[in-house]
């Protein structure tokens, strides 16, 4: 089923490779956000299906976004997707409530299954 | 530590360290806020921070003034060219500088660890330093031209 | 130095270069570097790293038909120049994607906790990476698409 995607990034590539893989595979990207508060504030207007979130971005980092995110919305939908992905940071997005996490490098396939297995 | 803390501390050691050798007369132009920054500078010295800050901040000048400040750190031994003398000659004056830097921001319980700084210079230089936004800082020395940039995350 | 922090940055590089742009590995080599200073091939990204008493510099250096051809199979669109802002970022994210997979083995492999600055890249001619004095390694990679370097430093440990 087709879903509503915002990504949240640092990276313009980043953004590029999503893109192109979640629009090839018949999703849509509602939204585009740069640091972690743009993140926030574009998850309250746009309600998207699901989020692809980074760890490591200025202003506000990916972690303090999901726990914000989340306890505006406790059915959020969020892919932490991050280069770095130690078992501290993985415990601290488990904590702030990632639904999934997911480590860079990625491709279609990575991307696409962990779409499918969100509900 | 806000933003603002962490540039004001760094503009206050690259103005101590170089009270240190004697630079009298420097000018500080406001603070710019820049999207994406490209710096075509001849010789740059970018310091990476992690912890509570994350980021690198980066000093460029002209090769002209970077070997005026690579002679004043030589204790006066005239640099006539950018060799790697006075290459490594800026890498420790900005090392002094970052660590001048991190010493203030101690002083606030900000645990930030830092990187050496590594000197880039050649022709047709062109550097992303951040694809997010950055913060600038032009200072007017006797020595030329010397800008600082912040791509720094708090 | 140590081979267990070498590693994870050797076998990154073979994972991210299959997985993001397809292309393969053929061989490497390790050289230590004598020298503080690097004389680029033409396009470069840096990223620093720390964490206690651990410090470290990761550099990608490519010849920029390689750096132009990788942002050619990461983006699918063909690029003339390395000026291009999309060849350095494509460029940045590959450093950053490499880094942040080595520095994951590495943190948990010894409790180490290095965190990665952002990357810059930069591109120019007769350019020169000057440093204060540590020691490194250059890591030749020959690829399908080219040969590239790598040089890794860590301070704190030898």
């Amino acid at each position: 089923m087709s879903k509503r995607v915002l990504i949240v990034d640092d990276s313009p590539i980043v953004h590029h490779l999503l893109r192109k893989t979640l629009e090839a595979a018949g999703h849509e990207v509602c939204g585009d956000a740069k640091n972690g508060r743009e993140g926030v504030d574009l998850y309250g207007k746009l309600k998207p299906d699901v989020v692809f979130m980074d760890v490591t971005m200025p202003l506000m980092d990916g972690i303090e976004a999901v726990k914000t995110i989340r306890a505006s919305d406790p059915a959020a939908q969020i892919i932490m997707l991050t280069a770095m992905g130690d078992e501290q940071i993985m415990t601290e997005a488990n904590q702030a409530g990632v639904t999934v996490f997911l480590k860079k490098p990625f491709d279609d396939y990575k991307i696409i299954s962990a779409l499918a297995k969100l509900v | 530590m806000r933003l603002e803390q962490c540039m004001r501390h760094v503009l206050a050691a690259v103005e101590a360290v170089l009270g240190q050798f004697r630079v009298a007369d420097i000018k500080r132009e406001s603070i710019v806020r820049k999207d994406e920054l490209t710096l075509d500078y001849e010789v740059t010295t970018i310091v990476g921070l992690t912890g509570d800050a994350n980021g690198n901040i980066a000093y460029s000048c002209s090769n002209e003034t970077a070997k005026k400040l690579a002679s004043m750190l030589m204790n006066g031994i005239l640099v006539t060219e950018m060799n790697e003398l006075g290459r490594s000659a800026i890498a420790e004056l900005f090392n002094m500088i970052s660590q001048n830097a991190l010493f203030r921001m101690s002083s606030e319980n900000a645990r930030i660890d830092s990187s050496q700084p590594s000197v880039i210079a050649g022709e047709n230089v062109m550097i992303i330093l951040t694809f997010m936004s950055t913060y600038c800082v032009t200072y007017w020395t006797p020595f030329g031209k010397i800008e600082v940039s912040f791509a720094v995350e708090l | 130095m140590d081979q267990e922090l070498m590693q994870p940055y050797i076998d990154s590089v073979n994972e991210v270069l299959q997985m993001m742009v397809g292309v393969k590995v053929l061989s490497h080599s390790v050289t230590p570097v004598e020298k503080s200073e690097i004389m680029s091939y033409g396009v470069a990204s840096i990223m620093t790293f720390s964490g206690g008493i651990f410090s470290g510099r990761v550099v990608l250096d490519l010849p920029p038909e390689v750096a132009l051809k990788i942002a050619n199979l990461l983006l699918g669109e063909q690029f003339s120049t390395t000026r291009e802002r999309m060849v350095l970022a494509s460029i940045s994210e590959l450093n950053n994607t490499i880094g942040g997979s080595a520095n994951t083995v590495i943190n948990n492999s010894t409790g180490i906790g290095l965190r990665l600055a952002p990357p810059y890249v930069l591109t120019g001619d007769k350019l020169v990476f000057a440093s204060t004095k540590a020691k490194s390694v250059g890591i030749m990679f020959k690829t399908n698409i080219g040969f590239f370097r790598m040089y890794l430093t860590l301070k704190g440990v030898d």
